[in-house]
């Protein structure tokens, strides 16, 4: 079924290259939330890298978006360093027992080795696998958990917010371990040719001071991001949820290529700020608007998203603000689908997408 | 004399709202060295001092990491201070019971409503977080609650908190309860549509409306 002219990659390469292309990009974010769609759980999903894999087989199949992939994220790569996780049946893992839980504790850890630590390796292999099935149509990416939700999830979000008042140079200690591991896990995900992703939900301005963040969490994300550079020529992208207007200069000089804002930001105020120096990505609320919105409340979300950003000049990728809820319906996402392919198409109808 | 205590109630203030655990438990010794009334202490001192951060959070000053600090010295004052309280019989406060839906284990910002009702003179019963649906309607009906908070921050939990009105429908006590929801999928537009009384975006919105929903207009100004 050919719904679209070009496959993901040849689109990729036509922006990339200033060629034609037949319409903007889409990436709504699924992955473990899309478990729905193959009769399996969350924690089904995260513990096996064959149910990966047909999540996003079966949601690329019914969808055709823009990207596919697996990642650890934040959970995964605390849990690598020795967290104990609980696995809701179908919420996303929580942390149990955390692997410090006094600062003595950190003096024993080490970065974690990707092919051996936690289960990391199912994530690894998971992309393998994608790559060899899917990797001629569509690029292949992986999110890894910033510095500090990786840390969050290694000393408990509570004890960390107050150590960055109290033991600073504890928590300068703890992100150098998780970036450490987390550069491991990159140099595993670009040898198998795919894509990095972070998500740092906690170091956003709803969480912490902009002041904070450029303390604890922009020089660690900067080691991220030179690291990819180094290997690939460009950055990964960067989502940060949240409220992060106060922070998107700083996102920039970590040296992220791609900005992933949530819905509660301005898209039109991030252009205007920051889009000449990144791409950018967003911010389709997903929980008010595709998982319960209307044919035409979804429509109209996404014509304001391109109202906004679809000229931003160094490109802009239509995306919900986070993650999809699980259960939302195959038809809501088709919708928010369907919109990117009709208000989307290229050369953009000017008249339907401003509303003249 | 009275300058005195001026000087201790604004350590008391200072020593919250600039999270100086060492500096609020100083002077909650001092007020009970220098015969300062506790309750005296608690509301003009270390409240006043929560109330300031408030704002400051509000303003985008301080965050979340600053909260839980000025929670600290709050509770460091509290646990000197609070002891020596002599109980007021003819103050009848408002129960609440509070908790994170089940399958959720976000708290933070449950937690700073429930200090910021404590100190506003509401009987918190907090049950925790990941709480089971039928813990709510029985602890509400069990302590005769005036007053019920819940918290999520997943979009695939918030629908508990309809499951839980309609069940203290069934059970005959909507109508004796107010109902508070907030966490950050929700909005104003779910509150109403679960049939919530009231939903607020944050620590210091959630306590306003609680009093207002409480006690009235009136009272709450």
């Amino acid at each position: 079924m050919a719904r679209d002219e070009m496959t993901p990659l040849e689109r990729a390469a036509a922006i990339a290259a200033g060629k034609p292309f037949d319409r903007i990009p889409f990436a709504p974010f699924l992955g473990e939330t899309a478990s729905h769609f193959i009769g399996t759980t969350m924690a089904q999903y995260r513990h096996s890298a064959e149910l990966m894999v047909e999540v996003e087989r079966v949601t690329y199949e019914m969808f055709g978006q823009d990207g596919v992939g697996a990642g650890p994220g934040y959970q995964a790569l605390g849990e690598a360093l020795g967290t104990k996780l609980i696995f809701p049946e179908n919420n996303t893992p929580y942390v149990g027992e955390p692997a410090i839980k006094d600062w003595k504790d950190l003096d024993r850890l080490e970065p974690a080795d990707p092919r051996t630590a936690g289960k990391l390796p199912l994530y690894l292999e998971a992309l393998k696998a994608l790559k060899d099935t899917m990797g001629k149509d569509v690029p292949v990416g992986s999110f890894v958990g910033g510095p500090l939700s990786t840390g969050a999830f290694v000393r408990g979000t509570d004890a960390l917010l107050r150590d960055m008042t109290k033991h600073p140079e504890k928590v300068h200690r703890l992100m150098q371990l998780v970036t450490d591991t987390a550069l491991l896990y990159i140099d595993a995900v670009l040898a198998l040719g795919c894509g990095v992703s972070i998500a740092d939900p906690v170091a956003s301005g709803t969480m912490i001071s902009a002041a904070n963040f450029r303390e604890f969490v922009k020089p660690y994300l900067k080691q991220y991001a030179d690291r990819v550079r180094a290997k690939t020529g460009g950055g990964p992208m960067l989502h940060i949820c949240g409220n992060t207007t106060r922070i998107w200069r700083d996102m920039v000089e970590t040296g992220a290529s791609t900005l992933s804002l949530d819905n509660v930001v301005d898209l039109g105020a991030a252009r205007k700020q920051v889009g000449r120096d990144v791409c950018l990505m967003g911010n389709v609320d997903p929980v008010a608007v595709v998982a319960q919105g209307t044919p035409e409340t979804i429509y109209e979300a996404v014509r304001q998203c391109l109202m906004q950003a679809c000229d931003s000049p160094k490109g802009y990728v239509l995306a919900t603000g986070c993650q999809i809820p699980l259960g939302t319906s195959a038809e809501n996402i088709r919708c928010f689908a369907d919109a990117a392919r009709t208000l989307g198409s290229y050369p953009l109808d000017k008249d339907a997408v401003y509303e003249r | 004399m009275a300058e005195r205590e001026n000087e201790i109630i604004e350590r008391l203030i200072t020593g919250v709202r600039d999270m100086d655990e060492a500096l609020t438990v100083e002077a909650a010794e001092d007020a009970l060295r220098e015969k300062v009334e506790p309750l005296r202490a608690i509301n003009e001192g270390l409240v006043v001092g929560m109330h300031e951060a408030g704002r400051l959070y509000e303003q985008e000053e301080y965050f979340v990491p600053e909260l839980l600090l000025c929670s600290d010295a709050l509770y460091a004052g509290m646990d000197i201070l609070a002891p020596h309280l002599t109980p007021d019989p003819s103050r009848t406060k408002t129960t609440v019971v509070m908790g994170v839906v089940a399958g959720d284990t976000h708290d933070i910002g449950k937690n700073l409503v429930k200090l910021m009702l404590e100190v506003s003179g509401f009987a918190v019963c907090d049950l925790g977080r990941d709480v089971p649906l039928a813990a709510f309607v029985d602890k509400v009906v069990e302590l005769e609650a005036g007053l019920l908070c819940m918290s999520t921050l997943m979009s695939t939990t918030m629908d508990g908190m309809g499951t839980v009105i309609r069940e203290l429908e069934r059970k005959g006590v909507r109508k004796a309860v107010k109902v508070l929801v907030g966490g950050g999928p929700l909005s104003q537009a779910f509150a109403e549509r679960i049939g919530a009384d009231g939903y607020a975006s944050n620590a210091t919105g959630a306590v306003k409306l609680a009093r207002r929903l409480t006690l009235g207009e009136a009272a709450a100004a």
